[in-house]
């Protein structure tokens, strides 16, 4: 068969040359959508260079979440902190100058790669993707990550704009005191429309908002179809993939192109999965990854792969571009859009309160609370249902956030016996990784999951 | 069927030849800048000691930190593998393995067949290896080999806040300063070393017998350590610094 490649490996000088093989188990092809997406993201970037030109407003601050109640007011920009400083964290000479022009003003090396990378960004009037750094209107944002919000207050100090912080509280478990919670995230969105029709002189239009609200629940619900397919075996979609065709609902939810290319690319999974075609065609184990990437070493993936290893998933890929519905059994599954849940938003006050519930709600949360039962159990479900055969933590220096919980989450793992592995690492700064080291730790897991190195030209 | 192991270590290439399971022969060579001509050094002098030749051995299976450097090994396995699978031979009852070379140090939960169950390693700091030894032993102006003898001397425990090498020189200069004996500082840094390793091996879980290997392994004053800090004496080979060598012969015989 034509996608059983073979390859032929050259034996040490003294013995006899016998050729050794490693056959594909299952066929590959290229992802059809991933050119697009990739496009998509880039589109999204270059229009902040000429963004000035063609009138529009441009704002920041953290997630996502932050741009739901500004597209209601107009059509405006959003520059997210996060995925831009993972930008240049994938650039490390890039990476290298903005978190030294950032650490030079007196920014403690371990603060938030990102905005490290972002910050020094801003203070070298340099926008990774050309032209000078965008300046904001204003800074209005969700955040649920404490030291994100003082991030966009220095960012709003240095441009002289006004700034608005959404708090959406974490703490505890996830369901503890869940409508007090949403009751003072409401309230917060409510001051939030109030300020930014002050702040931009324009009406709070409801419609939009309510339009809005629906690309978000429908782009959600789609991504979260695409993971579920990530559950076939083969797996039609590696890590990597995951963590770019995020971007899109991550960022760009509330544009109708989004949605599109989403039902696109469920298609494509759809029939990856129907015809057998694997992301990887040696998968021999499954890895559920934790925690964002190094971005500058994505060939973290690809050092398990040598060994059949396949990263399927994460739930920073899976849950940062979606709220997944648990039932009752745990069980995940792609989250219902409003209108499949029956729900009409007919009002601001209906909006506000969905809105709320939507995002007290959210898996992804479930890191920032500060106890490990919610993630621990996230964990296991997603081992259980993507039939993953271990767990690579990413030990991630970059994010604290995300780091906070690891090492418990990681006891919780072994307890159910599950194997696990790690590597100490940055998400976005080169400095504070060891490649050789890395290498190791990766490849000492993989044998301890019983594998052994591909045979591979 | 004779199969060979190469351990390319940070400070020493060792070689073990095995024939149906058992030794032929052993060597250790200081590793040089060039790490192939070490191991070609290492493997000759165990071939003379065999008195075979290269085309005697089947499969030769390299480990170690410079393990990708020799292009005539026929396999690799990392160093946790092969710890895990020596230990085992040796202390068929060992459940967990320490592992403390020059560079790195390893905490290895094994099962009764030396299947790696689950491990950790030092990170990116040598205060907890066996370099560190070394570098302290030139600040106190003795040897290595001497280090272990004078800390068996000493009764008091001295404590460093070591964390990282370079800041542990500083102190150990202070202690001299402060006309603390050699015995003393010695003990102190062994002490420094058992408290890192088993903190290291706890995120394993430490599970009775455990197994000391390594070349740090032949340093009395860490055992005595380790024993304090473990409850337990771990089981030292003889020859500690060659098990990974004997862990890669064994998995090439496999």
């Amino acid at each position: 068969m034509e996608w059983v490649a073979t390859w032929v490996f050259l034996t040490h000088k003294w013995g006899p040359s016998v050729p050794k093989t490693t056959k594909a188990r299952y066929p590959t092809k290229p992802l059809e959508g991933w050119k697009h997406c990739k496009e998509l993201r880039l589109q999204h970037y270059k229009a902040f260079i000429t963004a000035r030109d063609e009138g529009k407003a441009i704002f920041t601050g953290s997630g996502d979440g932050s741009q739901i109640l500004v597209h209601a007011l107009h059509d405006s920009l959003f520059l997210s902190g996060e995925p831009y400083g993972a930008s240049i964290g994938g650039d490390p000479a890039a990476s290298d100058a903005f978190s030294e022009a950032c650490e030079a003003r007196g920014f403690a090396r371990d603060l938030d790669s990102y905005m490290r990378n972002y910050l020094g960004s801003m203070y070298l009037d340099r926008y990774y993707f050309g032209g000078p750094f965008p300046r904001p209107d204003f800074v209005f944002s969700f955040h649920v990550c404490d030291t994100h919000f003082k991030w966009y207050q220095i960012v709003a100090e240095h441009f002289n704009v006004p700034t608005f912080g959404i708090d959406i509280p974490v703490s505890g478990r996830l369901s503890d005191r869940r409508e007090s919670r949403q009751e003072y995230l409401a309230s917060q969105i409510y001051d939030g429309i109030e300020w930014l029709e002050k702040t931009t002189h324009r009406r709070f239009d409801d419609e939009r908002f309510i339009q809005v609200l629906h690309n978000l629940t429908e782009t959600e619900s789609l991504w979260g179809q695409i993971c579920i397919q990530n559950q076939a075996i083969p797996a039609p979609l590696d890590q990597r993939a995951l963590f770019t065709l995020y971007f899109p609902g991550f960022m760009l939810f509330y544009q109708p192109e989004t949605p599109a290319f989403y039902r696109e690319l469920l298609d494509e999974v759809k029939q990856r999965v129907k015809d057998g075609i694997a992301a990887w065609p040696y998968e021999r184990a499954r890895i559920l990854h934790d925690s964002q990437p190094p971005w500058h070493w994505m060939k973290v993936f690809r050092i398990m792969e040598q060994y059949g290893g396949v990263s399927v998933g994460s739930q920073y890929a899976f849950c940062g571009g979606c709220s997944f519905d648990v039932d009752d059994q745990g069980v995940w599954h792609a989250p219902k859009t409003i209108k499949e849940r029956g729900i009409v938003l007919q009002s601001r006050e209906d909006a506000v309160r969905f809105l709320a519930e939507w995002e007290v709600g959210r898996l992804m949360f479930s890191v920032f609370c500060g106890n490990a039962d919610d993630k621990n159990r996230q964990f296991l479900q997603m081992v259980k249902q993507w039939h993953c055969d271990g767990v690579m933590f990413h030990l991630n220096r970059g994010c604290e956030g995300v780091a906070q919980l690891q090492l418990e989450n990681r006891l919780a793992m072994i307890e159910a016996g599950i194997p696990v592995g790690s590597f100490e690492g940055n998400m976005a700064d080169h400095r504070e990784f060891d490649e050789a080291q890395t290498i190791d730790r990766i490849e000492s897991f993989m044998e301890s999951l019983g594998l052994t190195k591909l045979e591979l030209a | 069927m004779i199969t060979a192991g190469v351990d390319v270590g940070a400070e020493t290439v060792k070689v073990v030849i095995l024939k149906d399971g058992e030794v032929l022969a052993s060597s250790i060579v200081k590793a040089g800048l060039d790490r192939q001509k070490s191991a070609e050094e290492a493997m000759g002098n165990a071939l003379n000691a065999a008195k075979i030749s290269k085309s005697n051995i089947q499969k030769i299976t390299a480990t170690g930190i410079g393990r990708k450097e020799i292009s005539w090994a026929t396999d690799m396995v990392t160093e946790i593998a092969a710890a895990a699978k020596g230990a085992n031979k040796l202390f068929p009852s060992a459940r967990t393995v320490i592992d403390i070379g020059a560079e790195e140090s390893r905490g290895v939960k094994v099962n009764a067949d030396g299947k790696v169950i689950d491990f950790a390693k030092n990170e990116k700091c040598a205060a907890g290896v066996g370099s560190f030894v070394e570098s302290m032993s030139r600040a106190i102006e003795t040897t290595v080999e001497q280090m272990g003898p004078l800390s068996l001397k000493s009764d008091k425990i001295i404590p460093m806040n070591v964390t990282c090498v370079v800041f542990a020189e500083s102190e150990v200069v202070s202690l001299i300063h402060a006309k603390q004996t050699k015995e003393d500082i010695a003990r102190a840094i062994h002490e420094a070393i058992a408290t890192r390793t088993t903190s290291m091996v706890r995120r394993v879980g430490i599970e009775k017998d455990i197994a000391l290997i390594g070349g740090v392994a032949n340093n009395p004053g860490v055992i005595e350590r380790l024993t304090q800090h473990l409850g337990t004496a771990p089981l030292v080979p003889k020859d500690p610094q060659l098990v990974g060598a004997l862990g890669a012969a064994l998995l090439a015989a496999s």
